[in-house]
Order: C-alpha cells, then structure tokens, then sequence
C-alpha cells in the first residue's frame, strides 16, 4: 500500500506539470485540445493524492514504524483518532495535506470557471498547476511522507502532545489551507491578466465568490488557532503577535482588503490595478506564511512543522511575486479602470480609505515580524518586538477600520451630500456617543476603551438600525417580525450577509477591548487548605493529585470556587510532563462566560513549598469565540445564490459582434 | 527499543503487483489527458463567448441593474436623499438606454426587457416596504403612494411605462468604446 502511495505520489507531479505546460501552451497556440487536456490532467491529481494520502493513514492505522513519518509521528500509545492530526502534524504529511486541499480547490475552482471564463480559464488552470507542481516536487524530493526506514524502530516517536487537543482537528488543516487557497483568487486574477482580460471584469464574481471563500477558511483557521492558544497554551491569553501568527494575519488583512475592493470593481469598473495588486500582495504574504511556518528565520513558538526547507519556498515566493509582476506591467494597459471616483463621500472612497489601512495594518505587522533579522545584519543582536508596539500602532489603525466598517455601509455607491450623509449617521453616532457616556457614568475611565467600545456600538446601532426600518416597514404591511426580518435579509443576500460577517466581528473587537484593557491577573503561592480572591472571585486550593499515564506524568491540581457567595464547583488545572518530548505542558481551567472568564493556570507545581498559579479574569473574551459561527453564516449568506435576471433577452447587432462570433 | 527488518520489495510477487499497480494508476491521467485529442469537436466550441461583445454589453447590463436596484434599496431604507436618488438613477438608466441601444432589439423585445427592468427594481422595494407601501415614478422618481393612478409631478401614469419607455429622453450618442469593440 506504501508503494502504491509512492508511485501515485510520483505520478502525480508529472501530472501536474504536464497540467501546467500544456495549459500555458494550450492558451497561447490556442489549441484547445491541448487546453482540455491539461485541464483533466488537473481532474486526477486529487484521485493520485487521495491514494497517497490512503496509504499514509493505511500506514499510521497499522503502525507501520518502517514509513519515516509514521515512527516519527505516532506511536503504540497513540489514540487511534490522532491519527487525522498526526497526518499533518510534520513536515512531510502537512504538504501532503496542503496539496491534497489545493488541488480538490484547484479542479472545483477550474470547474467552476470552464465554461464562464474560458480565455482566463486555461491561463488560471496553468498557474494552479504549476503551484501544486511545486509543492508536490518539493514533497517527493525533500520532504516524502511515505519515505521507507532502512532499519525501522519497534515503537515510534508519538505525536507532539501540544498537538493533541481538539483544536488541532480543526485549527492546523484550516489554516494550512486558508493560506494555501489564497492561490485561487490569484490565480483567476492572474489568469485574467494573462489572457490580457483584467480589464474587462468578467474574472470579478468568481476573483470575489473563491476570496471570500479563502477569507472564510482563513478567519476560521485564525479563530482556532486563538481559542486553541487561550485554552491549552495555559498563558491565559489568545493572541502573541508570534511570527507565526502574524504571518496567518497578513494574508488575511490582504484578502480582508481583496474582498472588500473587488466589489467596488464589480459595481463600478473601478480599482481594477489595484485589485491585481492587493492579490498580488495576498498571495505573497500567503506564501511568507508558508515560509516563516517551516523554518524561516525568525523564532516562533510554532515549531512543529519545521525544516530546513523554508528557503525554498522563499525562492518560489520570490518567483511568484517577480512573475505577477512582470505580467502586471506587461498587461498594465489593459487594466485602465471604466470609471473614476466622483465623490469622496461614496461608499467606494470608504472602500479605498479601508483599503490603505488594512494594508498599512499588514505592512506594520510585517515589519514588526522581519524585524529581528533587520536589527541581526544592522546590530549584530536579534532584536524583537514586542506586543506594545503591535498594540501601539495597529489599535488606531484598527479602530479607524472598525469606524469605516460602519461608515461605509450607510454611504451609497458613486456619491452623498454631506447632509445625507450627516443624517445616515446621526442616529448610530448618537447612540455611540450615549454608551461612551454610560461606560463613563460607569466607572470605565479609559479614554482609548471608551473610544473603542463607543466605536463598536455605532457600528453595531448603525447595522441595527437599517435592519429595524426594513423589518418593521415590511412589518406594517402585515408581515410577522421573523418573517420579514427574514425576507429583508434574503432580498439582498450579498449586503446583509456582510453586514451578519460586520457584526461578527464587531464581537471580535468587543472581546478584544475588553480583554486588552481590563484582564486581571495575580499570581498566588498557595498551601493546600489556602484561600485567596481576586476581583469577585474567591477560591480555595484542595491539593494536588498526580498520575502516570504512558506517555506523561499529570498533575491536578484541585480547586473550590465562588463568586460571592455563590459557589460555583471545583476547577482542575493541570501540568503535564511528557518524556518522550521532554515537553512540560499546562492547561489552564477556565470557567466561561458571556460577562467573563475565570482562569486558573498552574504555574509550578513541583517545587518544594506552595504550589504557584497564575489567576486570571478576562472580560468578554467569550464573544470572540462566539463570533465564528456568525462570521461564517454571514460568508455563507453572501456567497448564496440568489435568483439573477436572464440576460438572455440581449442579443448584439451583427456589426458589432466581433470576427469569427 | 529493539529493531525490525523491512519486509517490502521482498518476494518477486509483490512487485509484480507494484508493477500493476503503477500501470493503472498512470491510466487515469493517461486516459484523462489523451481524451481530447480523440474526442475534438466537444473541445473547441466555448472558446469564443467571454470576450465577445455580447458578453460585455451583457455585464455592463447586469452592472446597471445591479446599480438601479442597489439605489432603489438605498431609497427605500432612507440611506438615499431624493436629489442622490434621482442622479444616481439618471446615471444607471442611461448606462442601461447605452447597453439597449446597442441591442438590435425590435419593439417587443425592448418593451419585455423594460418590464422585466421595472419589475425587478419594484421587486426590490418591495422587500423592504411591502407591496402596499409607498412606490416612486419611474419617470420622476417621485414618491407616490401605492395606489395613485398617476405621478402627482409628473403626470405620468403609473403603470408599466417607465423612464425608459420610447417618449422618455433619449439617451445621448452611443460612443464607439461603450460596446467594447
């Protein structure tokens, strides 16, 4: 079966690249024999890939200690329900993932556009191609995940216990593949620009239809990735400003941008240079991703997927970006956008505004990512930032996004008067204003929190509020609340589903405030029998229970729990050592809810004397993870389809239709 | 920790099989890239329509309606002063008199294609006022309430005649890089 596996894997990069040359020679000889070929070439690299991935998991289920990954990945002791995570928890399994997910989008993606867009078609088809090419030549000559041990081990090596947690299900996949994806989008877009189309808009609604869809996994991939940090990392927090992290961030900030622009060229036949370049820009930072999560040079806390490698796919960025720039300026002549902006008060000048801010956002991430290296040649000292930087100069920058999030919407397309635009807002600023007060009146005296939340709230008042007069105009014709509510949202799918993703977020940034700026957090040296508070909080520590399990020695420690003179049950934080890994984990126990966390994390529990833990209570953080599922219903009502009038009643004079039609 | 030998490669058998194996599996995409070639003529036909000039005028048509239902939406829920609606609107309906010029559309047609037009613009405010609520004219752009025969401004009756109907204003000369061509 192993074999199998090696031999689909080999064939499969032949493929590829077969699907790549006769898709770029296909378009410009224009055969499209040779067009079609490359196309169904591209059909069964995912069948070749699902064979290999078959015999790995066929590999991993039998313990097959003989197939390097599997001994490195696994072992005896391992549940059998690991064996998803361990498939991708290496090097060599996770771009065995990657390409498996890429190119399942790739064929569905050239399905989806053969018919619609068929001179960009053979052109995205060939780009596509010529990625999954690379990635599986870097898999079959690097990195093979079915590579056969000359002498193989009687047990293997177990798979990272950090790993080992439901958030891996689902977090490493999404965001592997939320960065890969991002090659879709590129790809149609770059493909139109080839076939010297990106200027005519006909790539616009599927360039936007598959971002959003790679915005979705992505913002689910980072979601995951934060809940999984908040629950096991057991530091109490969500979010670090790791390179790792940060390089998840950057494509996302850039498709954010992408998604967003792109419209404005569907409506209006405007941005359409810049679209290619925030793309363009996507698709690098995707790549940079890609390269700082296996090996790049700077240090991370996400090592598990590390090699030596990265290099490589520092050379194919390189590539990628020097190519679709080279196209960008070749083609740039046929990029002169219909149109151009009439007003500074429409909703399109918002768009451009959000635009520059979301990419000065990914600039400053950026910088404040590779900065190590720079200050390493510059100083001879690595030299990081920190999160007050971060913090420092992308909380404005985001907050300013977050108050265009709500500005936008109100403004119509093309142009406002001021007074039009004065009374769009005056209610949701009004009702700003009216919560900074009462935060105020409150007691929250912090100008820049007052700001934010007051800033969330006119957003959230101003989507609101549109909803309530559609509902309720529809609701005095006789229409049920629910149903007209539901009517309103299914007329125009594409507005208000973006208008459910705002709200989304909005919890996002709610919990993020909140957090930022009122988590506290003690640490207490505790006896067994100890009591001790913080805030409204008291607790009692019981002792501690320590258990050996096959792969790691667990310590419990126990705790009674009260809320004022509620009692609220016992809590059970953990350390956790594990020899095979010579890793020591902690797992914080954290009593949730919507108003705020409770968090115990042990910090040592081993040393002689009084067991030391770190306390934490973190408002609103439950928002966040409560924003996901509604993020994700509003990017799914926006892509639904929704009933369009036929064009086919037009039909063009003869002495317009072009030679040969 | 002891250590086992591998097994693979070990009996002829088996790479016979290995050999099968690869043969079929280097069927599929043989097979899959060598199809066109035999089969030609279901290849060569959609080649032509994405860059016509069909396909153009059909998006900037879709782009236009696009346009006018976005305005009406925006009216309806009061996001859209009356000035911006009207200006907006004129613009849309000329981008679409300039996309219908284009068209060899006899009479019928263009009196279907109308209808269709202002259906779907009524459709629009419709889902937000509900059918009995207030209506604009299509001519004026006027509110009128919903069971008015006529545009108090304008005199125009409210039925399916509309801005665009063969008396409204004509939409000025058809430039040459409108149709794409």
């Amino acid at each position: 079966m192993v074999e199998a596996g090696q031999m689909a894997l080999l064939i499969s990069v032949v493929v590829a690249g077969y699907a790549a040359v006769a898709s770029f020679l296909g378009a410009t000889r224009r055969v499209p024999e040779l067009v079609a070929s490359g196309r169904y070439g591209l059909y069964t690299v995912p069948v070749l890939l699902f064979v290999a991935t078959a015999a790995l998991v066929y590999a991993f289920v039998g313990n097959d200690f003989t197939v390097r990954y599997v001994a490195e990945n696994s072992s005896l002791a391992m549940p059998k329900a690991y064996t998803w995570v361990a498939l991708y928890a290496g090097n060599a399994g996770s771009l065995l993932f990657l390409a498996i997910v890429f190119s399942t989008l790739a064929v569905a993606a050239v399905l989806s556009m053969r018919h619609r867009l068929p001179y960009t078609a053979p052109y995205a088809t060939g780009i596509m191609a010529l990625v999954l090419t690379f990635f599986l030549a870097v898999m079959l000559t690097l990195a093979n995940p079915l590579e056969r041990l000359a002498v193989s081990p009687l047990d293997g090596q177990g798979i990272n216990p950090l790993l080992v947690h439901f958030g891996m299900f689902i977090h490493p996949p999404l965001q592997m593949a939320g960065l890969i994806s991002v090659a879709v989008p590129f790809s149609i877009a770059m493909g139109a620009l080839l076939a010297g189309r990106g200027g005519r808009d006909e790539w616009v609604g599927l360039g936007r239809t598959w971002g959003m869809i790679s915005w979705l996994i992505m913002t689910t991939g980072l979601l995951l990735g934060s809940w999984w940090a908040y629950t096991i990392l057991g530091w109490g927090g969500y979010w670090a400003w790791d390179p790792v992290e940060n390089s998840a961030l950057m494509p996302w900030l850039a498709m954010t941008a992408f998604v967003h622009s792109i419209m404005v060229q569907k409506r209006r036949g405007m941005f359409r240079m810049w679209n290619m370049v925030l793309i363009i820009v996507a698709f690098t930072l995707a790549q940079l991703g890609m390269f700082i999560n296996r090996g790049g040079p700077v240090p991370s806390v996400h090592s598990f997927a590390q090699s030596t490698m990265g290099w490589l796919f520092l050379f194919f960025m390189a590539f990628t970006l020097l190519g679709s720039l080279a196209a960008f300026i070749w083609r740039s002549g046929t990029l002169k956008s219909r149109e151009s902006l009439d007003s500074m008060l429409s909703r399109e000048a918002v768009f451009l505004m959000q635009n520059v801010l979301f990419l000065a956002v990914a600039f400053v991430t950026l910088w404040g990512t590779v900065f190590p290296i720079f200050s390493e040649v510059v100083e001879g000292s690595t030299l990081t930032v920190g999160r007050p930087f971060f913090d420092r100069v992308n909380g404005p920058l985001l907050l300013l996004l977050i108050l265009l999030m709500g500005v936008g919407p109100l403004l119509p397309w093309r142009r406002a008067k001021a007074r039009t635009v004065i009374r769009s807002l005056r209610f949701p600023v009004s009702a700003g204003v009216a919560v900074g007060i009462g935060l105020v009146a409150a007691g929250i005296r912090q100008p820049v929190a007052v700001v934010a939340f007051s800033t969330c709230a006119t957003v959230v008042v101003g989507i609101l509020h549109e909803w309530l007069r559609g509902t309720s105009s529809r609701h005095r014709k006789g229409e049920s609340y629910p149903l007209a509510f539901g009517r309103l949202l299914a007329g125009n799918r594409p507005r208000y589903g973006g208008y459910v993703v705002h709200l989304g977020i909005i919890m996002l940034a709610v919990g993020a405030i909140a957090s930022s700026f009122y988590s506290v957090q003690r640490d207490f040296a505790l006896n067994p029998g100890d009591r001790a508070s913080l805030g409204d909080y008291s607790f009692q520590y019981l002792g501690t229970q320590t258990s050996t399990y096959a792969d790691r020695d667990e310590t419990v420690a126990e705790f009674q729990v009260f809320k004022g003179d509620s009692y609220l049950g016992v809590m059970r934080p953990f350390r956790a050592f594990y020899p095979g890994f010579r890793i020591s984990a902690a797992r914080g126990a954290i009593r949730s809810t919507p108003i705020e966390d409770f968090y115990i994390v042990p910090s040592d529990l081993d040393r002689e004397g009084p067991a030391v833990f770190r306390v934490l209570i973190n408002p609103l953080v439950w928002w966040m993870w409560a924003s996901g599922p509604i993020i994700a219903l509003g990017v799914l009502l926006a892509l639904s389809p929704q009933r369009q009038p036929a064009p086919s009643t037009l039909r063009v004079p003869s002495r317009l239709r072009p030679a040969g039609a | 920790m002891g250590a086992r030998t591998p097994e693979h490669g070990a009996l002829p058998r088996t790479q016979e099989m290995l050999v099968l194996i690869a043969l079929l599996l280097a069927l599929i995409p043989a097979v899959a890239v060598l199809y066109p070639f035999l089969r030609r003529r279901s290849v060569s036909r959609a080649v032509v329509e994405e860059g016509s000039t069909e396909a153009e005028l059909a998006r900037r048509w879709d782009a236009a309606l696009s346009g006018l239902k976005t305005t009406e939406l925006e009216h309806a829920i009061g996001n859209l002063a009356q000035t911006d609606y009207r200006l907006l609107r004129e613009q849309y309906m000329t981008e679409a008199a300039l996309v219908m010029k284009a068209m060899d559309l006899g009479l019928e047609q263009e009196r279907d294609l109308l209808s269709s037009v202002r259906r779907e613009i009524r459709s629009v405010r419709i889902r937000v006022v509900g059918p009995d609520g207030p209506t604009v004219c299509p001519a004026c752009a006027t509110p009128v309430e919903a069971n008015a025969g006529e545009c108090p401004e304008c005199g125009r009756p409210m039925d399916d005649a509309g801005a665009m109907d063969s008396d409204a204003e004509p939409p000025p000369e058809l430039p040459e890089e409108a149709v794409g061509g």
